[in-house]
Order: C-alpha cells, then sequence, then structure tokens
C-alpha cells in the first residue's frame, strides 16, 4: 500500500495556520467614522443585519483558490463553496453535494451535485469544474500535488462526479473538504489572480476592495444556503497590529476580531464578548527519536526527563495569564485520540529528572537550539530554556526569519522545536502530521513501526476501532515522551453582542469562527 | 540653471538604476526558499522546483534584472509571488495612502518648521527654550507611541476621528481628512521637532552674517531684514532638511499604517520584503526611490530660485 501522501490536506491550512499565528463593528465600509458605525447607530441590531464587519489578524495570500488558509480566512468563506464541507471534527456535511458515498476502503468518493448551481458570473457549476480543480491542485507546481495528482474521474452525468484515488485513503475526508471550487473556465483563464469567483454565499465588490487591507462582499440571494448567511453585507478588514484591532473593536469599527491573550482582558472590560477557543497545545517536539542530530534525544530517559522540569500550572496561570490549562497530551480533548482521565506521567521532579539523565549517562547535559519564528515565542522560551538547564540542557534560542523561516523551521535541522502547535478536531489528521514519517511537523520524518502500522490500519478501521488505534498511538508517544506537552492554549474571539452572534463552532481548527458561525 | 537641472535629472536616473540593481541583488539566490515559502508548508521538493522555474527564478541575476527593468519601463512591474496581485495595481491603491499622509506632513512640517525655527531665533526667550525642549521631547518619543496616545484621547475616549482605517477623498473629502488627521499629527510631531531646530540654527548662523550687520548698520528696519534677505538665506539649509525629513516620513509611515491600519506603501513594502516578494518588493523600492529624488529635485529647483549663488554650483 502506499504511503498516506504527505502534503495534503485541509491541514496544510490548519498548520500553516497556525504557524502564522505564532509568527505574529459592523457598520458599512472603509468609510466609517465613529459617527457612522453601527456602534453609534440608533438601531444597532438592524445595521447588523445588513452589514457585518469583521477584522483579520492577517491577511490573505491573494485570490488563488489553492492558497487559501483556513484561519479566519472568511473571505474565502464568502466567495467560494466546497464539493463537500468539513464540520468541526472533519465529519462530511453538504456543499455543492447535496449527498456522497465514500467508496468501499476510502478510496475515493461519489458525489451528487445540486441541481441549478451556478457561480456568481452566472455560468452553471457542473462536475467537469469539480474535475478541473481537483486537476488543478494536483498539478505539479502545487503545494498538494502529491494528495491529488494521482486521482481519476468518472462523470457519468453533469450532476454526478466519482473521485478516485490508487489506494486507500486514511484522511478521505479531510481530502475531499478542503478544495474551493471555482469555474473550469475561469482557472483556464487565469483570471483568478485579479477577481476571486466562486459559487459561494458572497460575491466580491473589487470597486470597494483595497487587497491587503479591506475586502468587501455583497450577499448572493440565489444561494442555496442563504439563510445561513444573514448579513447582506460583509467587509473584511485586515488589522494585523493589536493596537489597531483592539481600537477598531472598542470604537466600534468593526465587530469582531482576534485578540491575543495580553488584550483579551481589556477587551472585555470594555464590554466586548469573548468567545475563546483552545485549538492548540504549546509543547516541545521532541521528533529525533533515533538521536541523528541529537543523541541524546535518542534516549527515552532524556526525553522523559525533559518533561519533568516544568511547572505547566504557572506557565498557564503566569505566561499565559489564565488563558490556558496544563495538559499531559496533545491532542484536542474530545477527539478519538484523547484519553479521559489520564494523569500526567511526568509531573515536575527536578531530581527525578536529573537522576533519569544520570542513568542516561548525560548527567553534564548537553547544547541544543531551539528554533522560533522572528522571536515570537519570547513570552515562553526564556522559561523553557531555564528550565531545561535546571538538567544542564544548555538551550539557545535561534531565531528564524524572511522566506526561509518555514522551509528551515521544518527542515529537520532542529528536530527539539517548542511551538504553539494546532491541535486539531480530527485528532487521525493530527497523527499523520506530527507523528507519521510523512508529517511535516514531524521534521525528523523517523519511521516507527508501531505508530505507522496503526496509523495505517485507520484506513480500513470502523469507528471504534479507529478510536482504539488512535489511543493507543497517543499512549504510546507519551510513553516514548515524543513530546513534552505543556497547556492547552488558544485564541480569543472579541465580538461585540449588540452586532453579532456567534451561536456555533465549525472551525476544525477551533482557532476563529466560521462565517457560517456568525449570525 | 537648465543643465544644473539636467544633470541632476541623469544623476537620479542613474540612483534609480544602481537602487533598483541593488535591490534585485540583495534578494537573489534565494530562489528555493521563495518558492517554498510560496507554496507554504507540505510542499514537496518537485513541486518546489516546478515553482522556481514557473517563477523564473532559475534564471541568471542580470537576466532577472533585466526582464524586470524592460517591463518596468512599459509599466508592467509583473505580479506578486505570493498573491498573484499586479503590483501596479497594488501600488495604485497604496501610494496614494501613503502620500496622503505624508505630503500634508511634509507641508506642516515646512511651514511649522520656519515659523518656530524664525521665532526662535529673532525673538529668543521663552520661544526660543521652547523650541529647544519641544525638539528633543519630540525627536525623543517615538512616533507610533504618539500615534497610541493620539487614538487613545481622539478616537476613543472623545471619538472625534476614526481608529483605524482610510477614506478615500474622492469618496468622501470630510472622511478624509478625518481619517489622515491623527496618521499626520502623529508623523508631524517628530518631523517639526527636527526641522524647526535645524530652521532655527540656520536663521542664527544667517543673523550672524557680516551682510546683517551691514544692513543693520545702514538703517534698514528688522523685518524687511529677516524675511527679504535673511529668511531667503536660511532657506537653502532649511528646504535640505525638508527634503530629508520626507525621507524619516516614509520611515515613519510604516508604523503609523501599522497603529492606524491605513494600506499605504510602507505596509506593503515591510509585508513584502519579510517574505522576499521580489516584484512587490521591487516595486516598492522603485516608487520610493522616485518620490525621494522628486522631492529632492524640487528642492534643489526652490533652493536655485530662491538663491542666485546656488545656481553657480
Amino acid at each position: 500500500m502506499r504511503l498516506m501522501n504527505g502534503r495534503r490536506l485541509t491541514g496544510i491550512v490548519a498548520a500553516s495556520a497556525t504557524a502564522a499565528i505564532a509568527l505574529a463593528a459592523c457598520s458599512g465600509t472603509s468609510t466609517d467614522g465613529p459617527s457612522s458605525s453601527a456602534a453609534g447607530s440608533d438601531q444597532p441590531g438592524d445595521v447588523a443585519k445588513d452589514s457585518l464587519v469583521l477584522a483579520m489578524s492577517q491577511d490573505i495570500e491573494g485570490f488563488d483558490p489553492r492558497v487559501q488558509p483556513g484561519y479566519q480566512n472568511w473571505p474565502a468563506d464568502a466567495v467560494w463553496d466546497k464539493l463537500v464541507r468539513c464540520d468541526s471534527t472533519a465529519n462530511l456535511t453538504p456543499g455543492i453535494a447535496e449527498s456522497w458515498e465514500i467508496l468501499p476502503d476510502n478510496m475515493g468518493i461519489t458525489a451528487h451535485l445540486r441541481e441549478g448551481l451556478t457561480f456568481s458570473d452566472g455560468s452553471v457549476l457542473d462536475a467537469e469544474d469539480i474535475k478541473a480543480n481537483y486537476e488543478y491542485w494536483g498539478a505539479p507546481e502545487s503545494a498538494r500535488s502529491a494528495d491529488y495528482a494521482d486521482l481519476t474521474y468518472d462523470i457519468p452525468d453533469p450532476l454526478t462526479i466519482t473521485l478516485t484515488w490508487p489506494e486507500p485513503q486514511v484522511l478521505i475526508n479531510t481530502l475531499t473538504c478542503d478544495i474551493p471550487i471555482t469555474s473550469a473556465d475561469y482557472l483556464a483563464s487565469g483570471d483568478f489572480l485579479d477577481e476571486p469567483l466562486g459559487s459561494g454565499p458572497y460575491v466580491i465588490d473589487m470597486a470597494k476592495t483595497t487587497v491587503g487591507s479591506e475586502y468587501v462582499f455583497t450577499k448572493r440571494d440565489d444561494y442555496y444556503d442563504a439563510d445561513n448567511y444573514p448579513y447582506a453585507n460583509l467587509t473584511v478588514k485586515v488589522l494585523d497590529n493589536e493596537a489597531a484591532m483592539v481600537s477598531a473593536l472598542k470604537t466600534g469599527q468593526v465587530a469582531g476580531g482576534l485578540v491575543t491573550d495580553q488584550s483579551r482582558a481589556e477587551a472585555e472590560a470594555s464590554g466586548l464578548e469573548i468567545k475563546d477557543f483552545q485549538g492548540q497545545t504549546v509543547r516541545i517536539l521532541l521528533t529525533d527519536h533515533n538521536g541523528d542530530v541529537y543523541p541524546a534525544i535518542g534516549d527515552v530517559r532524556v526525553r522523559q526527563a525533559m518533561n519533568m522540569v516544568f511547572d505547566k500550572q504557572a506557565i498557564a496561570d503566569s505566561i499565559y495569564l489564565g488563558n490556558a490549562e496544563p495538559t499531559a497530551q496533545y491532542f484536542r480533548k474530545g477527539t478519538d485520540a484523547y484519553i479521559d482521565g489520564l494523569e500526567d506521567p511526568y509531573p515536575m521532579d527536578i531530581e527525578k529528572a536529573k537522576a533519569l539523565m544520570a542513568e542516561a549517562g548525560y548527567a553534564d547535559g548537553f547544547d541544543i537550539e531551539l528554533p522560533s519564528l522572528d522571536g515570537h515565542l519570547a513570552h515562553i522560551m526564556p522559561y523553557v530554556i531555564q528550565q531545561l538547564g535546571e538538567i544542564n540542557i544548555r538551550a539557545t534560542e535561534k531565531v528564524l526569519s524572511g522566506a526561509n523561516a518555514i522551509e528551515d523551521l521544518l527542515s529537520g535541522t532542529y528536530p527539539v522545536i517548542l511551538f504553539e502547535l494546532g491541535n486539531l478536531g480530527d485528532s487521525t489528521f493530527q497523527i499523520y502530521v506530527e507523528d507519521y514519517p510523512d508529517g511535516w511537523w514531524n521534521v525528523s520524518h523517523q519511521p516507527d513501526e508501531y505508530v505507522d502500522s496503526r496509523y495505517e490500519q485507520l484506513a480500513t478501521a470502523s469507528p471504534e476501532e479507529g478510536k482504539v488505534l488512535e489511543q493507543e498511538i497517543n499512549q504510546y508517544t507519551i510513553d516514548n515522551a515524543w513530546q513534552v506537552p505543556l497547556v492547552f492554549k488558544g485564541t480569543h474571539f472579541a465580538y461585540d453582542a449588540d452586532l453579532v452572534s456567534v451561536p456555533t463552532d465549525s472551525d476544525i481548527e477551533a482557532l476563529a469562527p466560521k462565517l457560517r458561525d456568525f449570525k | 540653471m537648465l543643465l544644473n537641472l539636467m544633470k541632476n535629472l541623469l544623476r537620479s536616473l542613474g540612483v534609480l538604476l544602481v537602487t533598483t540593481f541593488a535591490g534585485f541583488a540583495l534578494m537573489f539566490g534565494n530562489a528555493t526558499g521563495i518558492a517554498s515559502s510560496v507554496l507554504g508548508i507540505g510542499a514537496t521538493p518537485e513541486s518546489v522546483q516546478a515553482k522556481v522555474v514557473e517563477l523564473g527564478l532559475d534564471r541568471p541575476l542580470l537576466v532577472q534584472y533585466w526582464d524586470w527593468l524592460t517591463s518596468a519601463v512599459t509599466g508592467d512591474l509583473g505580479r506578486s509571488f505570493y498573491t498573484g496581485q499586479q503590483v501596479s495595481e497594488a501600488l495604485s491603491q497604496r501610494v496614494p495612502v501613503t502620500l496622503s499622509v505624508i505630503i500634508p506632513a511634509l507641508a506642516l512640517t515646512a511651514l511649522i518648521s520656519v515659523l518656530l525655527g524664525v521665532a526662535a531665533a529673532v525673538r529668543g526667550g521663552g520661544i526660543d527654550r521652547f523650541v529647544q525642549f519641544f525638539s528633543v521631547g519630540g525627536t525623543a518619543i517615538p512616533n507610533f507611541i504618539i500615534a497610541i496616545a493620539l487614538v487613545f484621547a481622539f478616537a476613543i475616549h472623545w471619538r472625534i476621528f476614526p481608529a483605524t482605517g482610510y477614506v478615500a477623498f474622492g469618496d468622501d473629502p470630510w472622511q478624509w481628512v478625518l481619517s489622515i488627521t491623527l496618521p499626520m499629527l502623529a508623523l508631524l510631531v517628530g518631523a517639526v521637532a527636527g526641522g524647526a531646530q535645524q530652521f532655527r540654527t540656520a536663521m542664527l548662523d544667517t543673523l550672524g552674517s557680516d551682510y546683517v550687520r551691514t544692513l543693520r548698520a545702514r538703517g534698514m528696519k528688522e523685518q524687511p531684514i529677516i524675511f527679504q534677505h535673511v529668511l531667503r538665506n536660511a532657506a537653502a539649509p532649511g528646504l535640505t532638511v525638508v527634503s530629508l525629513t520626507m525621507l524619516s516620513l516614509l520611515g515613519g509611515a510604516v508604523f503609523i499604517e501599522q497603529v492606524f491600519a491605513l494600506p499605504g506603501m510602507g505596509r506593503l513594502a515591510t509585508d513584502a520584503a519579510k517574505i522576499s516578494d521580489v516584484p512587490m518588493v521591487m516595486g516598492t523600492v522603485m516608487v520610493t526611490v522616485v518620490i525621494v529624488l522628486v522631492i529632492n529635485f524640487v528642492a534643489d529647483l526652490l533652493i536655485q530660485t530662491l538663491n542666485p549663488k546656488a545656481r553657480m554650483r
């Protein structure tokens, strides 16, 4: 069986988004001054249903449907629809396809498209459009070419398409729900770089849009799920400066946006509602299980000792200002892999850690480099370095920046990585990303018979069997100390409850609401 | 004078070529890094290589620069590696925003600096001490601190001005004024602090000149001496300072645009530079150099107009 090809999935987006995080009013349009904002309106509720203004804390990378992040990407949610959608735990829900069947052994999917769907330019959406988009993602210059290049297509009629992979796919759901659909003709024209075209609930207004700063949309009343998108007008502003974000929220220029741990209390004190997400686990990845780069890391006793030098409650209380929760597992609560009731096998015990180091022959410690992207871990890095020093591990921060930063981080040069990394609603996918040899966060890419065999069994396992397999993998990685899980933390979405409500969570990354969550 | 202008033009063209080539060369040699970054996490070596070829980064430096240069001459600055947006389109949206803040700030800097500098030099006493205190204080406080203070007072507390955002003049002139006022004030403080001190010094130097003593000895009144003679001669160093202020305003705009979430060129340039978005970086470099050259050119022209001696150099 071909190993689960690496670079697939929704989660590329998830991991990218999380990395990006680490790096770093309902009213009309950009013309809002405070006097014209909904916050100052006599009837804010009515205005809010007319128009929704959101703030993204980072920009999207243009309109190429192939490079859209999942993280707070409301412009993408607005313009594009998908063949099927994934909910917050990667279960498929209807999208362009109103029904579907997964092929035996997770070899593919047969999707039955809705009748009468059109793109925002009026052209009809059919199965050929679906095929063209998946082919686009499978093209050689696509980062996801390995995921989709080998797909075969069967289109018995314009409203039915079967996608078939050559091998069983463990992550069939995320593979099929990940692709924004644009028109085949538009894709061929190349014009999609200048203006996005989709069959989603909104159409972009390029005349009012300033790329990189503000994206303006108008609702499509003929969208099949229009009731789930109550706002007639949508504006998404890019506020990548925290001071600007907080100012805009407090003055009602935007209805909602993500704020940092440091600004959460200020936002709450000013009357904004806060929706907390816990989509990240702060941890140290120890991927060099064989000790190829750092021989000491190849010894399980050293990895276990590294787990014993941190006061996780203090991290949660002091470094994350109470917005975090100590954890012994890196998988998200409630996922298949998460083990309920597991006690921390490595409570803080410096003396025991020193004894383990001595037993392993590393009483005098060793030197390691801890990479960070643009110094974004300045709040926790000094503490981690200090605590590792307690067992004579002499860690130094290596700041990575520029265009090569992510590539360097994932190159395997630094097999010990401190990161605020996403914990996904789909733990199967997280196993793939972090524990399977092809996973990009398993930067050392070292195979492991126990984990790999169980992961591969997931392709044909029943849900009950799958849960057992995933928990076995989780327990194994805990026992072998493949990571040093510290705390669950997450993002904070601040919003004005007079202008918008956020009653649901449908983000598989659990980092921000999706557009369909705003009511 | 015409010859001087021609020389200046040729010099400016040379500066433009050297600067843009230097910018290109500094980013050269990182083809796979750029391609990986464009593709994002999970890119395979094969897709990275395909991207390198697609972006044309596998070609020699001089070939890439020549292609960029010949296209730029025709107005085609290429597309962003990351967003696919036309660089010329991005610049046409972003440059007016930055200029909307910088040009009024520059004009007010010149005006206020002259007034304060002349008053400090001529009157001395309290106004002189104020100018010196303001110069030290205004230079010492970073403009983004001033910006945050202005937002807190005038946008959050009193709600007179918008906290963030920009409104084009063509969309709503009054909202445009409101949207640029706080960013402009944040830039103005530091610029005036430096400019007023320079004008004061230039005025004092000129007031101590022999010809001023002669004019006074001949019984000429103080007002014509200052406004017809001293100020004219002090204008040369003052205008040079104003033109240099443009550079600091462009630099300061990077921070101000972030605090006020202005869709200006500063943010575009820094964002592009961080990720080696070569076409976008080159576009912003070119525009920045052109703006600086134009300001210097105009300053030279004014100096030569005000001071005939300058035309002889």
